[in-house]
């Protein structure tokens, strides 16, 4: 909890949360031509930057990336169902960050090798489909609407615009020509490995990763969180995996 | 930048030159290709200045001189693009204007720069896909369209080939923007000369801005800046080559997105054929398997002829 803060302790994060903000709105708003369900959704290839800026600036662009969205919502989207647009895209930013430092290797983020290709595609992938979960099973949760679609729209936008457009601009931003300083965890800079916790951290990621795809199953064979008590029960199951995998200490 | 990073960058190029069609589809006829030019340029400048501020600064006079010499490159293509596809079908545009793929490599042989044996290999094959993809007919009418079109493909092949050479003394980055400035500058004087009014000349609606903002940002800011980077790690052969691709791209998008946005294509048994062949195309001239065989067929005769005597 502590890490999420931090950006709001130094100046320079401040100020990477703005330029978040900036770009987000600078890609979303002009594709809300693009709607693909009215008021809800549309075409978004803004959903390439929180996976890169995630992996880049850690915290700051999770928050920049969630104040970014509900802002851009102003421009003709904003309903109550913006917040859940705002934890969503939060964790499009923050998991990656999570996920790619869970380790503790010291290794910056990179694509410089398959190995680490295919890291970020299935980094990509985990948190897209749990700001989908988050968001479709969220309308359905808590205001009784039922969008399947939007699951699927939104895993469609949160996968394909991170590796067509994401990875491109993440490979630039790592190169050599590149003098942008990569935020890390600061437990992995300490060399802090404490096995305990580690092993935690895999529980909730394995945790969280099954009940992701047994939520996508669930979806895919037309049931509802709201009217369903095994898919009820799995969705708690991925909430508390969540909030554990992304609150836990890092030391 | 390893290989597999700069094939990733300048795959996600094509993607976005392949799927700007979407967006063109949304702009006007009444629009012409310069101010086309003018003002997504204009907006993609502007979007660079203000995201690159602080790099500005370090310009200086040789990368301003050979980002000019590249946006006035750019511009010739536009001219005689112009010149070529109001005089033969849409087919045979389409076509000629692919014969990067011939000229990079025939250009390259002036700076004695020879191709691979697969990169010729490579060439033909993605030489007969794009006959298949274009529609192209034998014995279609041709006339002084076809050598315009011709001039556009060479002043693209002769850019490829330029900045390949300038991201080398240049840094990309302000290759790129300085890029951007200048053809957004030489756009707006030819549409000065084409239509006195310019800006003034158009009437606004808010669905065509979010076309030129997002054209500005993907086919132009996004696409030339990673050109730009990728080029400088990327040869001009290979950068043709993954360009060639663009029907590929193009054919899988325009299965994927919906008519709301664009016309949708007929997928025809000549598309998926000439697709085909490019994407073995590709792969021939993308990997160096032939040259290897050659290289070891050498390697045998000559312990051969030394073992013989």
């Amino acid at each position: 909890m502590n890490e999420l803060l931090s950006p709001f302790r130094s100046k320079q994060k401040l100020l990477q949360i703005g330029l978040c903000v900036l770009v987000f709105i600078g890609m979303a708003v002009p594709f809300k031509v693009m709607v693909l369900i009215e008021g809800f959704t549309e075409v978004r290839p803004v959903n390439a930057v929180p996976v890169v800026a995630g992996l880049l600036l850690g915290p700051a662009a999770a928050w920049g990336c969630g104040i970014g969205n509900l802002i851009a919502d102003l421009f003709g989207t904003f309903t109550k169902g913006s917040l859940l647009g705002f934890i969503g895209n939060f964790l499009a930013a923050y998991l990656p960050y999570k996920l790619w430092h869970i380790s503790g290797s010291k290794e910056m983020p990179n694509v410089k090798s398959y190995k680490n290709i295919i890291k970020y595609i299935l980094i990509s992938t985990i948190a897209a489909i749990a700001s989908a979960i988050i968001i479709a099973c969220g309308w359905d949760f808590l205001f009784g609407m039922w969008m399947p679609n939007l699951f699927w729209i939104i895993i469609f936008n949160d996968v394909g615009f991170p590796l067509l457009i994401g990875l491109p601009v993440f490979i630039v931003l790592t190169s050599e020509e590149s003098k942008l300083k990569i935020t890390m965890p600061i437990r992995s800079l300490r060399n802090h490995k404490g096995q305990g916790y580690l092993s935690l951290k895999y529980a909730l990621l394995g945790a969280l990763v099954l009940s992701e795809l047994a939520l996508m199953g669930m979806i895919s064979i037309g049931l509802r969180m709201s009217s369903s008590l095994v898919m009820g029960i799995i969705g708690g199951i991925f909430t508390i995996a969540l909030i554990g995998f992304v609150g836990i200490r890092d030391e | 930048m390893t290989k597999a990073e700069s094939n990733i960058v300048l795959f996600s190029i094509t993607l976005c030159w392949a799927s700007s069609y979407i967006f063109i589809k949304n702009i006007p006829d009444s629009i012409s290709a310069f101010a086309y030019v003018t003002m997504t340029t204009s907006v993609a400048s502007i979007i660079l200045a203000l995201v690159f501020i602080k790099r500005l600064k370090d310009f200086d006079k040789q990368t301003l001189w050979r980002s000019l010499i590249l946006a006035g490159i750019i511009c010739g293509n536009l001219v005689f693009e112009r010149l070529g596809i109001a005089k033969i079908p849409a087919s045979a545009a389409s076509f000629i204007a692919s014969l990067n793929i011939v000229f990079v490599p025939l250009l390259l042989l002036i700076f004695k720069r020879k191709p691979s044996l697969n990169n010729v290999a490579g060439i033909i094959i993605i030489l007969t896909g794009l006959i298949f993809t274009s529609g192209i007919k034998l014995g279609e009418t041709v006339n002084y369209g076809v050598l315009a079109m011709t001039a556009a493909c060479l002043f693209m092949a002769v850019y490829i080939i330029i900045v390949d050479d300038f991201t080398k003394k240049s840094d990309p980055l302000l290759l790129g923007i300085g890029q951007m400035f200048f053809t957004a500058l030489i756009g707006f004087g030819l549409w000065f000369i084409e239509e006195p009014r310019t800006f003034f000349s158009i009437v606004y609606t808010n669905e065509i801005l979010a076309n030129i903002f997002m054209l500005a940002f993907f086919a132009k800011a996004y696409a030339y800046i990673m050109l730009m980077y990728s080029q400088k790690y990327a040869s001009p052969i290979t950068v043709t080559i993954m360009a060639s691709t663009e029907p590929v791209v193009t054919m899988v998008l325009a299965l994927l997105i919906p008519n709301t946005f664009g016309k949708t294509e007929v997928l025809t048994m000549n598309n998926v054929i000439g697709v085909s062949f490019i994407l073995v195309g590709a792969i021939f001239a993308g990997t160096n398997f032939l040259s290897r065989k050659n290289r070891m067929d050498q390697a045998t005769s000559l312990t051969d002829s030394a073992m013989g005597g």
